[in-house]
This record gives structure tokens, sequence and C-alpha cells, in this order.
């Protein structure tokens, strides 16, 4: 449980780093606060307020206190609370993360079990080239060449969007993923139309979560098909499928896990350039446009989020390794 | 990967993928920039975006159509003899969003709200001499449907009609005000995010960076609007708005680049079209240089402009000529455009004035496209004549605070009119009661030093004049007056670029932001429509 | 070695890498061709004169590619400069010293592993300003992790070998094994970590450039040509296609590299 320690010292470090970026970033915390034709005696006393005229360690025992109760500050894009805006946007991140997880391991967990098989030959080689071509490729070129080809050019896919605008705001939206959304209310064509629009993202974003889990899958087959325990149900003379299947692949789970918590967060990252190029409404277009705009609570606190949410993956990540393979612990 | 995806997308394809190929046709789907909308309520709304969304989801008294009113919430209206009193009847079946029927309370504290909040709309308010302190007794209401307003002096109708018609009179819920009024705020903190109006369309969904969603008032006291929701969906790149419209998951577009618009016209199942609005492009001289005080050399300059090379090489089509000081649309606008690129005459009136060896000059220039590239096309025709053309490129707050204290010798400057009356441009380019430096009136005749005491005189008259016919030639005056003498080189006039998918028909746009109007947007083509 | 010479997918990625060198020795003959606009000569199909067409101001795309990739290699090295030996050096002085210093080094490694790249380099981005500099300093505090718990690892089971008991039995300093004689252990896997970082380093980059947050226009650098190319994808997508291509060689040619020397030197290597 060490990790669950050092859980809170992460997030205070998380903290620290967005303080100084917000005390560095050359943009008048007021304007946010005030507008930019306030007096300075209106400015002064939302100084105040905001403790801003207090020692700088005070100030950031402030920014702790209010980024602990849920205080993220406003954001000058959109004129409402940070955290109401990544309340809304953060649902359409997840789910577009995990839909590209979701094809990550059809399609990496096969590849890296054929290219640990055939280690050395030409299976191995077209799964390695396959698994690093979706690591260097940048996501948000191959975005806009799938949109080119198959919304432009082919039609066979519907445009940027998370649905077809005119269907936004018909049902109520408890969880926030369309998806799960549209089942709770009954309407299935929402729910086809929404996930119409994830497939290009999805598949786009799903080629680098592909080549982790292809990548990692392989070294984890290596690694367990030279194991004595192989050796022996092999010696026993069990079928080769259910001894790779079944032995080999049943070791590598456990590590699997952890790199299905970790995928997920390099998934984050890719999300902001994927979001951007098909307007997907996210924690990543969020952040992007509040770039734009020098809208600095945004961006801070988007950062806090993300970091927040890799941190938690991490703990669990840990946690599921102890459980499936208590040697580990 | 790649055969993987493509058996994906073929299988889509067999589905039925074509199926999300268009919009239904009870849906009107726009795409537009909405970046600047930050607010919509009517009494603070100044921005493009939010002026147009507030004109669907309030209505007005009334509205003007060719310069004549019509009655939107008003049924009937009455002038008193002198000109002072308006007295408007009420409609007895319209209705707020809320349920609320529609009364001339609300309409009255519609008024006082905007007056007193002093933000954009108190602007417009203020041409009919309201003040925050007079705004209570000026604007009231008899009885649940009688409203009246009084007037300080006889204005021209035309003029009270045009404000009465634009979006600083939108007529807001006074019920759902009360009930939402935060420490005395007339609701303006509720109104920013939501609507209560009773305007054609409900606000069903505002998401700041992503867009707004209007649905269908049925019970609208005009009748049920067309469209059953329209969606206007924030797209920043022009590149974008092209290609859904091309793809029919847009009906409308509205931010093209020149290229974009380009490529569009040539697209058979797309319309191209170019509404005038209210706005103008000029160059501003400064009459208090010595040689820009003669008229010759005025004249000459006007003649050194290659008017319709810019508007097709740099503008290609976003901008269109106008020589006169009052844009194409408003009543009694006149399309003269004299002025052509001729240097040898320009020379000939330049020698006349004794600048036969030349004349050096500076030009004020905002440092943006296209005003860079047009100053630049306008410096190298200048030097065909022997005028020296330096550019001094600023920001937009400089180039006023230059231009406003009569600093500048030649400035490149944008005008657009605060409401669709004649009277909003006029004042502005021909009205100057006192020319000396200290004058409390600093519009654009004061600016470049022309001193016109006739003409202002003129137009004085014009805005109390009741008879249109004699008003409008008092404007015609003033145009003829501005484009053989004045100190300004009208070039342009701001065009709004729209592209429409074939089926779209009944679009209501015009010279405002303001008019633009989804209510009786139809699309021609049947095709499915969702449930609701 | 033989082994790496042995890889197929090796010699891919030295294939794939070459261009990208000429690109980038070449560069200051390009310099002047890749910001020449000509207006009469927009967006171009690739032909005999452009190879790979004109952009929206008319320049040739072949020859920003090419000067684009001193300005990601440039970055690239500048990163790797700055990120390797600094994790290095963190990750060796944790694995000599020991004790509590130890634990605090490999927290911080530990807290700063777990903030994604990309997201930390754009919000400093955002708090510096844009600019290439800016983002190489972004990318590297964002870097080096990866090689201190590396070489961490390595410096733990360097210490029980006998030469360095020998050095510790006359009279080394701890720092000074540390320096002279467990960091040029790690040398090789080091090399390994770094070629394969030398991807994710490119893409980064290319990133914050597509986002508008790396070297400005009208230098050429391909995320911001790929991001400029947006505009007119439809009627021209070479003005996007090759520089997007130019980060998907630069990519794969630096990742078989790094893959071919793992499977080299350490053929079960766990995780990159």
């Amino acid at each position: 449980m060490k990790r669950a320690v050092w859980f809170p010292l992460t997030l205070l470090a998380l903290l620290a780093v967005t303080f100084a970026f917000a005390k560095i970033a050359p943009i008048d915390p007021l304007l946010a606060v005030v507008g930019e034709r306030a007096n300075e005696a209106t400015r002064a006393a939302a100084a105040q307020s905001l403790g801003l005229d207090q020692p700088w360690p005070i100030q950031f025992l402030h920014h702790v206190g209010r980024a602990l109760s849920g205080d993220l500050g406003l954001s000058t894009l959109t004129g409402r609370p940070v955290l109401e805006d990544l309340a809304q946007v953060f649902p359409a991140t997840v789910e577009l993360a995990l839909a590209a997880t979701a094809i990550g391991l059809a399609l990496g967990l096969p590849l890296g079990i054929v290219g640990a098989y055939w280690q050395g030959r030409w299976p191995d080689h077209l799964s390695r080239l396959i698994a690093l071509l979706g690591h260097s490729v940048p996501v948000f070129w191959l975005g806009l060449m799938a949109l080119y080809l198959f919304y432009a050019a082919l039609g066979w896919t519907p445009g940027p969007g998370r649905l077809s605008f005119y269907l936004e705001g018909l049902i109520p939206s408890p969880t926030g993923f369309i998806l799960v959304d549209a089942l709770l209310a009954g309407r299935p064509d929402i729910g086809a139309d929404a996930l119409a629009h994830l497939v290009l993202p999805a598949l786009t974003l799903g080629l680098f979560s592909t080549a982790l889990f292809a990548r990692t899958s392989r070294a984890l087959m290596l690694d367990a098909l030279t194991q004595d325990f192989i050796l022996t149900a092999r010696a026993k003379g069990l079928s080769e499928w259910r001894v790779v299947l079944r032995h080999a692949l049943g070791s590598a789970l456990a590590p699997l896990t952890t790199t299905l918590a970790l995928t997920l967060c390099s998934l984050l990252e890719g999300a902001v350039l994927t979001e951007t190029v098909f307007s997907w409404p996210g924690l990543g277009s969020y952040m992007t446009g509040a770039l734009m705009a020098a809208d600095m609570a945004a961006i801070l606190g988007g950062t806090l989020l993300i970091g927040l949410v890799v941190a938690g993956l991490n703990l669990l990540a840990d946690m599921m390794q102890r459980w499936l393979d208590p040697r580990t612990a | 990967m790649l055969h993987v995806r493509t058996l994906i997308c073929a299988i889509l394809l067999v589905l039925g993928a074509p199926a999300w190929a268009q919009t239904p046709a009870n849906i009107l789907m726009v795409g537009m920039r909405l970046d600047d909308l930050v607010t919509l309520d009517p009494a603070e709304v100044f921005e493009v975006s939010g002026a147009e969304i507030v004109a669907n989801l309030y209505d007005r008294l009334i509205d003007t159509e060719n310069g004549q009113p019509k009655g939107v919430l008003a049924e009937s209206w009455k002038i008193s003899p002198d000109g002072r009193q308006y007295i408007f009847t009420l409609k007895k079946n319209a209705k707020f969003h809320s349920g609320k029927t529609v009364t001339a309370q609300d309409a009255a504290w519609s008024f006082q709200r905007a007056v007193k909040l002093d933000r954009g709309g108190a602007l417009i308010l203020k041409q009919l001499g309201l003040t925050a302190q007079n705004v209570a007794l000026r604007a009231r209401a008899e009885n649940d449907l009688t409203f009246v307003l009084d007037l300080d002096d006889a204005l021209s109708p035309s003029l009270v009609w045009n404000i009465l018609a634009s979006y600083a009179a939108s007529v807001v819920d006074s019920r759902l005000g009360s009930q939402v009024e935060k420490d005395g705020d007339f609701a303006s903190t509720w109104l920013r995010m939501k609507d209560g109006g009773s305007g054609p369309f409900r606000l069903e969904l505002w998401r700041p960076g992503q867009g707004v969603i209007l649905g269908r008032f049925a019970p609208h006291h005009q009748g049920v609007p067309v469209p059953e929701r329209v969606g206007i969906r924030h797209i920043p790149e022009s590149s974008v708005q092209r290609l859904m419209l091309e793809k029919g998951d847009l009906d409308i577009a509205r931010n093209l680049s020149p290229d974009d618009m380009d490529k569009l016209t040539a697209n058979p199942d797309v319309t191209v079209i170019r509404v005038p609005q209210g706005g103008l492009f000029y160059i501003g001289m400064n009459m208090k240089v010595r040689a820009l005080a003669d008229p010759k050399v005025r004249r000459a300059l006007k003649l050194l402009i290659d008017y319709d090379g810019i508007a097709k090489n740099i503008l290609k089509g976003t901008k269109a000529v106008r020589q006169t000081i009052l844009a194409q649309g408003f009543p009694g606008a006149l399309s003269d455009t004299p002025y052509k690129l001729d240097i040898e005459a320009a020379k000939r009136l330049l020698a006349e004035a004794g600048y036969a060896k030349g004349l050096q000059l500076t030009l004020d220039v905002r440092n943006v496209s296209p005003s860079i590239d047009i100053a630049q096309a306008i410096a190298a025709d200048f030097a065909k004549a022997g005028i020296a053309l330096e550019i001094v490129q600023m920001d937009n707050k400089q180039l006023l605070t230059r231009y406003r204290a009569r600093a500048h010798m030649l400035t490149l400057a944008q005008w657009s009119p605060d409401y669709p009356d004649p009277h909003a441009t006029i004042q502005g380019f021909a009205w100057n009661p006192d020319n000396a430096d200290g004058s409390p009136y600093r519009l654009l005749a004061w600016r470049n030093g022309w001193n016109i005491p006739e003409l202002t005189g003129l137009v004085q008259a014009a805005k109390s004049e009741r008879d249109t016919a004699k008003r409008l030639s008092h404007y015609e005056a003033a145009q003829r007056e501005a484009l053989r003498d004045g100190p300004y080189a009208v070039m342009f006039q701001d065009m709004q670029i729209l592209a429409l998918r074939k089926s779209v028909q009944g679009l209501r746009a015009g010279l405002t932001p303001d008019s633009m109007r989804y209510a009786d947007a139809k699309k021609s083509v049947a095709q499915k429509s969702i449930a609701k | 070695m033989n082994r790496f010479l042995r890889d197929p997918l090796a010699w891919l990625g030295i294939v794939l890498l070459i261009p990208l060198i000429l690109g980038a020795a070449l560069g200051p003959l390009m310099a002047d061709a890749a910001l020449e606009t000509h207006l009469s000569a927009r967006l171009l199909p690739p032909s005999a004169d452009h190879w790979f067409g004109t952009d929206a101001l008319g320049r040739d795309v072949l020859a920003r590619t090419l000067a684009g990739a001193r300005q990601t290699l440039g970055l690239a090295v500048l990163v790797a400069g700055l990120a390797a030996p600094l994790g290095l050096l963190i990750g060796a002085l944790a694995g000599t010293l020991g004790g509590w210093i130890e634990n605090v080094l490999m927290r911080m490694t530990d807290i700063a592993l777990s903030v994604p790249r990309l997201i930390l380099a754009l919000a400093l981005a955002a708090a510096l300003g844009p600019g290439l500099v800016n983002a190489a300093i972004a990318v590297a505090l964002t870097a080096w992790p990866p090689y201190a718990r590396q070489a961490r690892a390595e410096t733990l089971s360097a210490r029980k070998a006998d030469f360095i008991a020998a050095a510790r039995l006359c009279g080394a300093s701890e720092l000074r094994i540390a320096c002279i004689h467990v960091v040029p252990l790690g040398l090789s896997s080091m090399l390994v970590r770094l070629s394969l970082d030398l991807a994710g380093i490119v893409l980064t980059a290319a990133g914050l450039g597509f986002l508008g947050l790396g070297a400005q226009p009208p230098a050429p650098e391909w995320g911001a040509m790929v991001a400029a190319g947006r505009t007119h994808l439809i009627e021209a997508p070479w003005v996007a296609g090759f520089p997007g291509l130019a980060i998907l060689m630069a990519g794969l040619g630096f990742s078989l590299i790094g893959d071919a020397l793992r499977d080299a030197l350490d053929p079960r290597a766990e995780r990159c």
C-alpha cells in the first residue's frame, strides 16, 4: 500500500506545478475575474478576496485549499466554473479512450502472440512493423488523412463531432456517455449515430493502443514461452494452441492488466490531438481551445484532472497487479 | 491496419451508411464562427452572432419592412399629432416561452432594464431620448395591452421604427425576470445564458465552444415556425464549414474564405449569396492638413484608387465597390460610382492645386488583412501621380486614438452603423455642429475637420422630418455633397457571404446581423425526420 | 551487433532515416526555397517542377519538408541532450547513494512519470509562450524520468559488481564511483532507450507544432505545416500529406532502429 501513501503527495506535486505555471504565465489573473474595464478599487478588492496580496506560500495554501474544495476558478472562454466545464467534457474523452483501448486489445493481443510464437520469422517482422507503425504515426495527421479519405472522398463515415449536432440535447444525460445515455433513454437511433461518429477517431487512436498492446504482449509472451512450466506442458503432450493460449497467455495476463492501465494514460494524451482533428468535444478540444484564448484557469484545471486520473490509474494498476499476482506483493 | 479499417467501413456502407449523409428535412444546420458569443441577453449583446441568435429567441413590438413598421407583438399603433407620443396596442395571443401572456408591462420593463443596465443596447435606445432617470416615465404600460412611448422632440417616424425594430428593443418576460433577479441585476446574470423571450424559437442548448440549438416554439403567435430545430454549430475553420456543407451535414455555411467561396460557387448543390451589410470601408482625409483642405487634392486622391482592381484581386467579392456614404440597402441610398482610377486626371488636378512636383502623405492602417493589402495597392497607385504615401501600421485602438485626436493625415477606417436607419450613418459622416478642437461631438466629419454648418442643419432637420420622401431627399443631398467634396474616399461595402444548400429556401437575411431569421427556412427535399 | 545487422527491420529504419539526415544536412541550401512565396503559384499539385506541390503561399512543399528535417531533428537532439544526461545523473545518484536521497529522487521520478508529456508541455508552453526553445524545454522536462529509472536499476546491479567493491576499498567516494564507474555501464542500455525515445520526442514536438506551440511561422516545422495544410485539405491534400509522411518516416526510422537494437541486446526486455 506504499503507493496509496504517495498518491496525495503526487497530487500535491501536481498542484505545485500548476501553481508555478500560473505564476510564470504573463497573464493578469484578475482579468478573468473583474474584466478589463474595472477600475483600480475593484481590482484591489478582487485581489484581496482572492488572496493575491498575500506572500506566495500563503497563496499556494489557498491554491491547494481551493482545488481540494473543487474550485478551479472561472474559465474566461466559457464564463463558467472550470470544474463544471470539465465535468461536461471529460466523459467524451473517456468514451474515446475506452473505445481505442478495446480496439487495441482486440488487435494488439493477437499480433503480439503471433509475433512471439514465430519470433524472428516473417509473422514476427510484420507484427513488429505494424506495432512500430502505430507507435510512430502522428495521430493528428492520421486523423486528418482518415477524415479526408473516409468522410470527404468516400463518404463512408459521418463528419467531425461526437454526434450529429441536431441530435444534441434530445435525451437526458445522467452519465455523460452518449452511448449509455441513448440506451437508458431507449433511443437506439441516437446511439447508432454516436457509434458511427466514434468509428473514425477510435480507430485512429486505436492504432496507437494496438501498437502498445502488441509490443507488450509480444515481450510478455516471449518471456512466458521459455518458462519451465511451458516446457513441462509441452512434454506432457498438450496441444500447441492450448499451451500457448492457456498456459503462456495465462501467465502474461497479470502484467498485461498493468499495461492496460498505463495504456489508458497514454491514450488520454493521444486523445488531445485526435479530438482537435475530429472536433470531438472532450478535454483535448477544451484545452486546446483554452490555449488559443490564453485561458489559464481552464488549461491548469485540465492538467490537474489528467494528472490526477493518471496517478489514480497507476495506483489502480499497482493494486490489480498485487491482487492478480500475490508474488509481487 | 488499413485493411481492417476498410473492412469496417465496408460493413458500415452495407448497413446503410449514407443515412447520415444529410440532415433530416425538419432540421436546419448552420455552421458559423461563434467564438465571439459571450451573452444572449438582448440588453447586453453587441456581437454579430449574439444579435442574430437573440433575434430568433425574442420578439420586438414591431419589425420594419422597406422602412414601414410591421406588427410583431404590437397589433396596432398610433402617433400623436405632435409626433411626440407613440401608443402601441399589443396582441392578446402572444405568449412567452414560459407560458405567460406578453403584456405591455413586459415591454415597459424591458426598455427600463436595457437603459438602466447601460450595456450594448442602451446606446441605441438613448437615441429616443431615454435615460436611466426618465425611462420609467417615458416608456410605460397604460394597461395590460397598451404601451406608451414619449419622446423629447418629434422625430422622424422611420427613425423610431428602425430603433424599435432593433434587438435592443426585444421584449423580455418580466415575471420570469423577477423570479431570477439577483441583487437588482435586472436578471442579467440569468439571461446571459438562458432565454426569456417570446420568439419563434426557444433556447434548447448552448454549449460554449460547441454551439447553440434552437427549438421550435410551436405556440408562437405568428404561426408554427418551419424548422423543428436549428443547430448553430461553432466551426471556426472555413475549410471544415465548406466540407460539411458539400457533404450535406450543414445546410448553411457562414464564414467562408475567398478561396472556399470560389470553389463553392462552382458547386451545383450550393447557392452562394452575398447580402450587403451596413458597414463601409473608407479613407478619411484630415482637412487640418493644408494640402487636404484643397478640394482639388481630395478629388485627385479619390481618382487614384483602383476600386475595381482591389475588389476583384484582393477582396474577391467579400466586399463590393461603394462610393457614397450610405450603404446599399438603406432607404435613400445612392449608388453613384463616379470615381475610377485615372492617373492623368489626378495629375492635372494636383498640378492645378500647385502640387505638380508631388506631395508627401501618411496613411494610418490597421495591422490586419485585408487593410494592409489594400493600403499597399493604394500606395502603388498614389506613387504614379507623384504622391509618396507612407503606410503606418498600427493596432485598431491606436488608430482610433489618433483618429479621434485628429492626429492623422489619411486613415484607412471602417464604419458600421449601430442601428439600421440611415440616420446612424449620415449623422456619422455629415454632421458636425462644432468644428472646434474642444467639440463634444467627435463623429467622422469632425475628425476630418469638415466644417459644414449648412449640411449639419439639413441632417438635423432630417432626424425630425416626418415626411419620409422629404427626409430621404435631405439624406440624398448629404450623400451627393460628401461624394463631391467630402473628406472621404468611400471604397467598399461589407458583404455577408451565405452559402446554402440548394434545398434551403425562405431564409431571411438583411442589412444587419439581427435581421437573420430562421423561422421560415424550409428544406424542399423530403427526407426522414427525427422523432421528438 | 551481428544480430542487429541481420534484422531486416533495422535496415528499413536506416533507409527511412537517410533522406531525413540528408535533408537536415542540406537544410541551409533549402532555406531560401522554403521561405520564398509565389502568390501566382498557389496550391499547385505535385509535378516535375514541384515534386511535392506548393502550399497556400506558393512555397515549394519539398523544400519546406526537407528544411523541416533540420527543425525536427535539431529539436530531438536538443531534447535528448538535455533529458538523457539529467535522467542518468539522477538515477545513478539515487542508486549509488541509497537511503532517503534515493527515496526522494525516485518519488520525484515517479511523479514526473505520471504526468502525460504532451499535456505538461502544453501547459508549460501556454505559460512560457510558444516557440522552439520553450517546446524543447517542455519536452525535456517530461522526458527524463525513464532514464532515471533505468539508470538506477543498472546502478543497483552494478554496485554488487566486484570492481565497484574494489574501487570502494581503494577509498573512492560514492559520487566518484557513480560518475566514473557506474554511469558508463548504463550507456549501452541508455542508447537503446534513447533511440526508442527519439520517436516519441519527434511525435510530441510535431504535436506541439500542430497545436501552434512549436516553431513559429514562417519557419518550416512539420507539425505546423500539417496544421496549415488542414485549411486546404480537400483541394490540396499534399500540403498536409507530405510533412505528415516525413514525421511518420522519422518516427518509424527511430523506432525500428531502437527496437532492433533492443532485440539484439536483450531479446526478452519487457517494456520499452
